[in-house]
């Protein structure tokens, strides 16, 4: 099982040939390849990048809105924080996370369950 | 699955919340195997400063409409690739609010880059609603302001007329559509046209009951705006004393605070005077130090229909989008005063107009949900949405009236207070027997 999943990644990483720079993908090693995540050559920039432990529920004693004050049960998960530089100098840059689970394969699990163990 | 932002935006949307509208007790997105993002749309907001300052810088602007956005979608799927070796089978866009207004001109804008999306609350027509937002408050300037108290006195009357009409005593107008037809601000009226000792808070005056008329009217341009648009639609009826916390509540939370509304907006006001006055001061005019009272919108055309064409998200032509087997959901609550939810219904039938019913049908769905406010809180609200939409994106499940919950906000069980169906564009929940609290016990029907 675990020979046919490598040739599958494999497979897909040859595809995409232009991605195919990460030897694993982040369901084999999270750590390390969530650590290689950050940088950017171009206008997009990954400032930071981070195995987040998985985490439990909690529900806030305040919060904006009822569904604002739960905080869900999450997995563990690669937490990316960047921005996209802007045009005009002057305008601020664009900021973004990304959220990457480190069990999932980036697709719904059911939809990926027969190339991933993790689901 | 990306998240969009809300109100001005200009603070990081983490991806980590619960979904637009997501019961309490499900498993996360993230726990569901989804990877999530979000932006703050080009922005941040400092700490005591209007949320529209951004406004100024082109860029900026272009990217909370519509840019950023897009921006975001491309980088996030170049990680998902980098970290997975393959690119994402599915990507979904939910919003609500600002965010539900992402959500449809990414359909408009971006129809190739979803294939799902869920548009809640959508704030479309945003040209006309922060002029609509505004006049709302420029009414309520001096004798029109209405209290806390009479807000209630309104409530009740409204519940009063329209309560039973589905055949329910049940604290709730299920069809507000028939009800704003029926309701009367008029039959509030004091004797004498004011309020005294004796009347105190138990009827209105002249002034508060042209505010209320004002407020459900439509706001009327002199000119068209995108898509040939040239006016905002009227606010609706119920849920107007939904208790106020932040943007959670009815009249008080988005159109009257707890003062009359003060320049520049002060943070007792309500907040589409605090959005709208600071709209037409820092989009508009770009006048940060404008007396919004002496504002002449004629003054700006310009600018209004460059504002209108990047946010207004009006386009009803979404062929591409159903083209490439794009799904879209929208979800509209009746007693929302942030945004009037006759906005959003006249867009789905522009869009049923365009391309046919039967052809809209086949990939987008309208639901109206009776009571709730503009941010899910008093009548049943939650709905798991992102369900119903992989289902019809991934296995071609068209999802039919579907339920919303009212849920304790209580770990772990979340109890459900009570259920209701959520009906599809234009049915209601009518009546039929056993508890009120049970969604069995209503049917969807015109």
């Amino acid at each position: 099982m675990r020979a046919k999943l490598w040739a599958l990644l494999l497979g897909s990483a040859a595809v995409v040939a232009a991605n195919a720079a990460l030897a694993v993908t982040l369901a084999e090693d999270a750590d390390t390849v969530c650590k290689s995540l950050v940088g950017g050559t171009d206008a997009v920039k990954i400032d930071s990048a981070a195995l987040q432990a998985p985490s439990q529920l909690a529900v806030a004693e305040r919060g904006p809105t009822p569904s604002g004050r739960i905080i869900p049960t999450n997995p563990a998960f690669c937490k990316l924080l960047g921005h996209i530089d802007p045009v005009d100098p002057k305008a601020p840059p664009i900021r973004f996370q990304v959220n990457l689970p480190s069990s999932g394969t980036g697709v719904q699990c059911n939809m990926a369950a027969a190339a991933s163990t993790a689901c | 699955m990306q998240y969009g932002g809300g109100g001005f935006n200009g603070v990081l949307i983490t991806g980590l919340a619960l979904p637009p509208a997501y019961p309490f007790d499900k498993p996360s997105s993230l726990a569901r195997g989804f990877v999530t993002y979000g932006t703050d749309s080009g922005h941040e907001t400092r700490q005591g400063e209007p949320p529209q300052v951004f406004a100024l810088n082109d860029e900026a602007f272009e990217n909370f409409a519509h840019r950023a956005y897009k921006k975001v979608r491309d980088a996030a799927v170049t990680l998902m690739e980098r970290a997975y070796g393959k690119k994402p089978e599915k990507l979904y866009f939910m919003g609500t609010s600002e965010g539900g207004r992402e959500g449809l001109t990414m359909a408009q804008r971006y129809p190739d880059d979803f294939d799902g999306i869920f548009a809640r609350v959508p704030v479309i027509n945003w040209v006309g609603l922060q002029h609509a937002g505004t006049r709302s408050g420029l009414v309520t300037m001096g004798d029109g302001w209405i209290n806390p108290a009479q807000v209630k006195l309104v409530g009740d009357a409204v519940r009063a007329a329209c309560d039973k009409a589905d055949g329910s005593d049940d604290a709730l107008v299920q069809n507000p559509v028939a009800c704003k037809a029926a309701f009367k601000a008029e039959s509030l009226r004091c004797a004498s046209g004011k309020t005294d000792d004796k009347t105190g808070d138990q009827c209105l005056t002249d002034a508060q009951i042209k505010a209320i008329d004002t407020l459900h009217a439509t706001y009327k341009f002199p000119f068209e705006l995108a898509n040939g648009l040239d006016d905002y639609p009227g606010w609706g009826v119920s849920g107007e004393d939904t208790p106020a916390v932040g943007p959670t509540g009815g009249w008080v939370a988005w159109w009257l605070g707890t003062a009359p509304p003060a320049q520049p907006p002060a943070p007792n006001n309500g907040i589409a005077w605090i959005y709208g006055a600071g709209g037409i001061q820092y989009v508009f005019a770009r006048d940060p130090k404008l007396d919004v009272t002496t504002y002449k919108l004629e003054e700006h055309k310009a600018r209004l229909l460059e504002v209108s064409k990047l946010m207004d998200s009006t386009d009803p032509d979404l062929s591409r989008f159903r083209a490439r087997g794009g799904r879209l959901i929208m979800l509209e609550h009746m007693a929302d005063y942030a945004q009037s939810p006759y906005a959003g219904i006249r867009y789905f039938e522009s869009v049923e107009r365009k391309l046919g019913k039967t052809e809209t049908a086949e990939f987008a769905r309208l639901y109206t949900a009776p009571g709730v406010d503009h941010v899910g809180s008093g009548a049943p609200a939650n709905v798991d949405m992102l369900s119903a939409l992989v289902d019809w994106v991934e296995k071609g499940k068209a999802p039919g009236d579907l339920e919303v919950t009212d849920q304790k906000v209580e770990a772990p069980s979340f109890a459900v207070l009570r259920a209701l169906p959520l009906c599809r564009w234009p049915a209601w929940p009518h009546y039929k027997s056993g508890s009120v609290t049970e969604a069995s016990s209503f049917a969807c029907a015109p």
